[in-house]
């Protein structure tokens, strides 16, 4: 027992900085939390002010169309979970097939552009080319003989346009990651695979998929912590009274309230609930891939 | 045939993809040259109008600009290996089994769930502010020093090296500290370097720290800086004065000059750590 | 430290005058804004030359041994300083140690847009300077949690007359609005609301080339937005032009609909007395419903941009500078966004009208209640008069006998020095004045008379007269024609409905506001999209039910103790 305690502790002293800094700077903090119990007084301080207890939990609850706020962020950020995994991997895998190295590297470059750039700016930039009357978007539809489309302004479309255009933002972003995973595959597979006589379709299902299969289940379980993030950034500046039937986020809620009156009990309400959402769905799906393929993410 | 249609077929559709992915850029880069009356009308899109660099001499001479920059410029140099190493610290001991480290399972969790709760604006700020590094440099450093979705990426690139490479390491009397310099990092370099880049890119684009924990614009890092020229664009915000300059050089010009300039640093260092990406292949021979 | 210096050094060379100037040249137009704001004067442009020949009356008096006060302020992107300069650092900073003995310490500065971020966390974490900027709600805030000095006594003993003078210059209601049961918690920042009307914006160009009288009523709005629509005012062959200018947001000051309404008597978003004396919310009127069935006939007809529920007032303005917008609703310095349109195509000419009518009676613009600052003193604070003090070494200094305008408002180098003190204020009429005094220096060609600020204009209308283009704004807005003309009318003409209700926000505003801002936004928008009118009826019930009613109750609680 000693021993295996001594030969233990190299790995103590490594994480011991790591655990200090997120003890000081994360946990410390989350004392705050007991404010979604509380109506702050700044005076009295965090740990002495009025409890309220559930009260502001409830006036978040009994805001008006709340119901359907709540559903608009599960739909916005459900599809923006999926679409966050298939197209990036579908992405990488593809470009993995492209053998000219220049344009490999360009791409992957290029394709992370997008990040770089803030809502604010490319909010200015699709509203010009998503217009149903001048945009090149409809144009180019519209030379297809498809009717034009009202992206931002019809309200039935505008969370899949959401859902796009935050992809196309982000994708690059977990492409790099799969395809530093996919540079981690052994190449020893592949030659195992070709001597087998499999094609490169097949190599491709029977190797690289694979590989690439723990890489996925992290990045969709980490990725259901989301769940109740649609994307603030985006949303307030994409959204209007037009579309508020079905773009109206809890953020985006909570950020209109609080314009008017800093209320931190409300927020961090909010935030709380946010976070047992997050944490259920991580954890639950953290124990269920454990269980169904006995891999552990973290 | 098939596959030759195949090739040809996907090259044609990522570079359509990479296209659309520049579009935007292209088009911030025309604003940047075009003079404001263009732009101002809406008439820019991928090639200048009226081309000049007025915006550029204007975003460059700004004093505010160069000492923001350079800011940003010692942010990443020291933020981005006290993430890495932290990064890598945690990360090695978390990607043993258990049995080997028995409270893999509470550390890995402890951290976890950090991402997942957080304690708000308020506390946060206070903390900060109780340990004394408010306004100072360090505050921009160690209240985010532990990126844990990094931690948790980088432990499962290094549960991918094979066992026996490690077990060996250690049969030849090598201790934990040396498998993990000598193994599981040079092993996972493309990980590392993917990770690199996103703390770079992270320290380099965040600007809510430095707006909050800065008791003076003079010590705002590039996007702070940034982001109070931008926002200032709010209409609640604009005055008359402000307008009126727009007859030399419009703030949308100006703005978009200031964003190309603060991305041509992160552009640089790109192709730099790509080089690393496409190295995994090296562990292959490693094995062999 | 010395970095910055060095920087602050190389920006005066690099700004061209003309920008320093245009800050000259900024308005009260906007509300969150203080520092952008313009000095200058009703008081006599002739300043005493020595700062020192004041009598060291009390109010004015020297502290002896000097003090130090903390505060915290934004500092404005426009903000320019004299060389070596900075906000610790300048005309008024010098002047607050060597005057009065105070030695100003900013504990943070921090950019307009983020100021009330910024502060809010310092009133959350308890953390407030002596002195401090706050708005309404903040104000209310730091009331209720007991944060604030009680200024009651203090502003009587210590309160210049000069400052009492243009603190009671609009009736009483700016200091009403800063007293909590009988006390005074904080000083107004005196600002004028008449800056925040709306005014027409007209493409005469095109009126005069389709032949189009200048609008009156709002039949004639109508008909010239036809025109505008059918008649190819840009002559490019293409119907690809709009008549009238509407941003999603359907009110604000550019391109917005407060000024349409008006015409139909109607004021939304305000407060105004019904028949019987009571407060009730303009938004739920049968005036606003007539309106908005105007609106809509107008989007059916085409006449309004079938996409405004998507853009922003900006992107308003880029239609408008692309010629493809001839008239829209907005506050008086809004022609300063169109001056790229301008330099573009000079004949480009836009003009400011008074609000068209629907009736026989001329329309009345509203006016928002036009105190959106406060400075309030921490409770506690070692010397809670020297806010006080400042504030009439301010007033004093900028308004007063003793005033300097040119070292205190604009410096002979251009630069706004005004933007520079900490506590500000100014008389309710300055931009009008500014005006009136341009005006009659125009026709006399005599700038003598001028003060500093005024003088600037002046010499940019002068310059635009004599070929200059990028001077058109000033002109517009100043000159005898310019867009304080028509200010100037609805205060002489008593053609403004000011709102009444002034006091902090309620705590129903504080529950409810978000939720009816965005029904109504939805519900009009609907409307104006061809959605049906009966929507109204079915709005004014839910507005009362989700908390409207709740706060016209609160209201005329206020209204009855006022």
């Amino acid at each position: 027992m000693r021993r295996r305690t001594i030969r233990e502790l190299p790995f103590h002293l490594m994480i011991l900085p790591g655990f200090l800094l997120v003890l000081v700077y994360s946990y410390f903090p989350m004392a705050g939390i007991m404010m979604a119990f509380e109506k702050l007084s700044p005076t009295k301080g965090m740990f002495l002010s009025p409890w309220v207890s559930w009260k502001n939990f409830e006036y978040m609850l009994h805001l008006p169309g709340i119901a359907g706020v709540l559903w608009n962020t599960v739909f916005i950020a459900g599809m923006k979970m999926a679409m966050g995994i298939v197209v990036p991997v579908t992405f990488a895998l593809m470009l993995n097939e492209a053998r000219n190295r220049l344009f490999k590297r360009s791409v992957q470059t290029i394709i992370y552009f997008p990040h770089f750039l803030s809502w604010v700016i490319l909010s200015g930039i699709l509203i010009d080319i998503l217009s149903p009357s001048t945009g090149i978007v409809n144009a180019a539809l519209g030379s297809l003989g498809i009717p034009s489309v009202y992206f931002l302004g019809d309200p039935d479309w505008f969370p899949f346009t959401l859902v796009i255009s935050d992809v196309w933002k982000e994708f690059g972003y977990g492409t790099i990651v799969y395809l530093a995973a996919l540079a981690g595959i052994n190449p020893a597979l592949y030659e195992a695979a070709a001597i087998d006589g499999a094609g490169r379709i097949r190599q491709t299902w029977n190797v690289t998929l694979p590989s690439l299969l723990p890489m996925i289940m992290l990045m969709s379980i980490l990725s259901l912590g989301n769940v109740l993030n649609a994307g603030f950034e985006q949303v307030f500046n994409l959204y209007s009274a037009q579309v508020y039937r079905t773009g109206d986020i809890i953020d985006t809620l909570v950020y209109r309230i609080g314009v008017e009156n800093a209320n931190y009990g409300v927020a961090t309400a909010v935030g709380l609930f946010k976070s047992v959402v997050s944490f259920v769905m991580v954890g639950t799906s953290y124990l269920l891939a454990y269980r169904l393929t006995n891999y552990r993410i973290f | 045939m098939g596959r030759r249609a195949f090739v040809v077929m996907n090259y044609l559709f990522l570079a359509a993809i990479a296209a659309a992915c520049l579009f935007p850029l292209v088009n911030v880069l025309a604003i940047s040259f075009s003079a404001s009356s263009a732009v101002g009308a809406g008439e820019v899109k991928l090639w200048p109008i009226g081309f000049n660099l007025k915006s550029y001499e204007f975003v460059l001479g700004k004093p505010e600009f160069a000492n923001a920059f350079l800011i940003s410029l010692e942010r990443v140099a020291v933020g981005v290996p006290v993430n890495m190493l932290l990064t890598i610290l945690v990360a090695y001991p978390l990607s043993r089994e258990r049995k080997d480290f028995r409270f893999r399972n509470a550390y890995a969790w402890y951290f976890v769930v950090t991402i997942l709760f957080s304690g708000g604006l308020i506390p946060w700020y206070m903390t900060i502010k109780s340990t004394g590094i408010i306004d100072s440099f360090w505050a921009l450093i160690l209240p985010g020093a532990v990126p844990v979705f990094n931690v948790i990426l980088l432990l499962n690139f290094f549960k991918t090296i094979p066992e026996e490479i490690e077990e060996a390491a250690l049969m030849d009397g090598a201790g934990r500290w040396q498998a993990l310099w000598k193994i599981a990092v040079p092993l996972s370099a493309p990980a590392i370097a993917t990770l690199t880049l996103f703390c770079i890119v992270t320290h380099w684009n965040s600007w809510f720290e430095g707006l909050i924990l800065m008791n003076s614009p003079d010590n705002y890092p590039l996007q702070s800086y940034l982001q109070t020229v931008i926002v200032n664009r709010d209409m609640s915000l604009i005055s008359a004065a402000e307008l009126a300059r727009w007859s030399e050089i419009s703030d949308r010009t100006s703005k978009a000059a200031q964003v190309f300039v603060a991305m041509v640093p992160v552009l640089l260092v790109y192709p730099f750590l790509q080089k690393y990406f496409a190295e995994g292949i090296v562990m292959g021979s490693v094995k062999g | 430290m010395s970095d910055n210096m060095k920087a602050q050094k190389g920006i005066a060379l690099l700004l061209s005058s003309v920008l320093v100037m245009t800050l000259a040249a900024c308005s009260g137009g906007n509300e969150e804004n203080n520092a952008s704001s313009t000095a200058s004067g009703s008081a006599p442009a002739s300043g005493s030359p020595s700062a020192s020949a004041s009598a060291p009356a009390d109010p004015l008096g020297a502290y002896s041994p000097p003090i130090e006060v903390t505060a915290v302020r934004s500092i404005t992107e426009g903000m320019k300083f004299n060389e070596g300069e900075a906000i610790d650092n300048n005309v008024w900073s010098r002047a607050y140690e060597s005057e009065l003995g105070i030695k100003v310490k900013y504990d943070w500065t921090t950019p307009a847009a983020q100021y009330d971020q910024k502060l809010n966390i310092s009133i959350a974490s308890n953390d407030l300077p002596d002195i401090t900027p706050v708005n309404a709600a903040q104000l209310k805030r730091l009331v209720e949690d007991d944060q604030l000095e009680d200024l009651t006594s203090l502003y009587e003993q210590y309160g210049s007359e000069l400052t009492k003078k243009i603190m009671g210059e609009d009736g009483g209601n700016a200091i009403k609005s800063a007293t909590f049961d009988g006390k005074l918690y904080a000083l107004p920042n005196m600002s004028s609301g008449i800056g925040q009307t709306h005014v027409l914006w007209v493409r005469t160009d095109w009126l005069e080339k389709l032949g189009l009288p200048e609008p009156k009523t709002m039949d004639d709005v109508v008909n010239t937005a036809k025109s505008f629509v059918t008649g190819d005012p840009d002559g490019n062959g293409k119907p690809d032009t709009y008549g009238l200018g509407i941003n999603k947001d359907i009110f604000g000051f550019y391109a917005a609909m407060d000024g349409f309404f008006n015409g139909y008597h109607a004021y939304p978003n305000t407060w105004v007395k019904d028949a019987s004396g009571k407060l009730v919310n303009g938004s739920v009127l049968p005036e606003t419903k007539t309106a908005l069935q105007k609106l809509q006939e107008m989007y059916k007809d085409g006449l309004l941009d079938k996409e405004f529920g998507t853009k922003d007032a900006s992107k308003v303005s880029e239609s408008a500078n692309a010629g493809k917008l001839g008239m829209y609703y907005g506050y008086f310095w809004n022609v300063g966004w169109q001056q790229d349109g301008k330099n573009a195509d000079p004949k480009m000419e836009w003009k400011p009208l008074p609000l068209p009518t629907a009736d026989a009676e001329p329309a009345k613009a509203q006016v928002p209640f036009a105190i959106s600052t406060y400075y309030v003193v921490k409770k506690g604070a070692e010397n809670p008069e020297a806010a006080i003090k400042l504030l009439n070494f301010d007033l004093e200094k900028l308004w007063g006998a003793t005033a300097q305008p040119d070292v205190y408002n604009v410096d002979k180098n251009g630069v706004a020095t005004f933007s520079f003190a900490l506590l500000y204020g100014e008389a309710p009429r300055k931009n009008l004045d500014a005006h009136l005094n341009v005006v009659k220096a125009l026709e006399s060609n005599d700038p003598s008379p001028l003060n500093a600020e005024e003088k600037l204009y002046y010499d940019n209308i002068v310059a635009y007269r004599g070929g200059d283009v990028k001077m058109w704004g000033n002109e517009r807005m100043y000159g005898p024609e310019g867009s304080l003309s028509v200010l100037q009318g609805y205060s002489s003409n008593g053609n403004l409905v000011d709102d009444a209700y002034f006091g902090a926000p309620t705590q129903g505003m504080t529950d409810n506001k978000a939720t009816l801002q965005k029904l109504q936004l939805e519900t009009f928008t609907r409307i104006i999209m061809n959605g049906s009118i009966d929507e109204f009826d079915k709005f004014v019930t839910q507005w009362s039910d989700l908390g409207g009613q709740t706060i016209t109750d609160e209201v005329n609680e206020w209204q009855a103790t006022q």
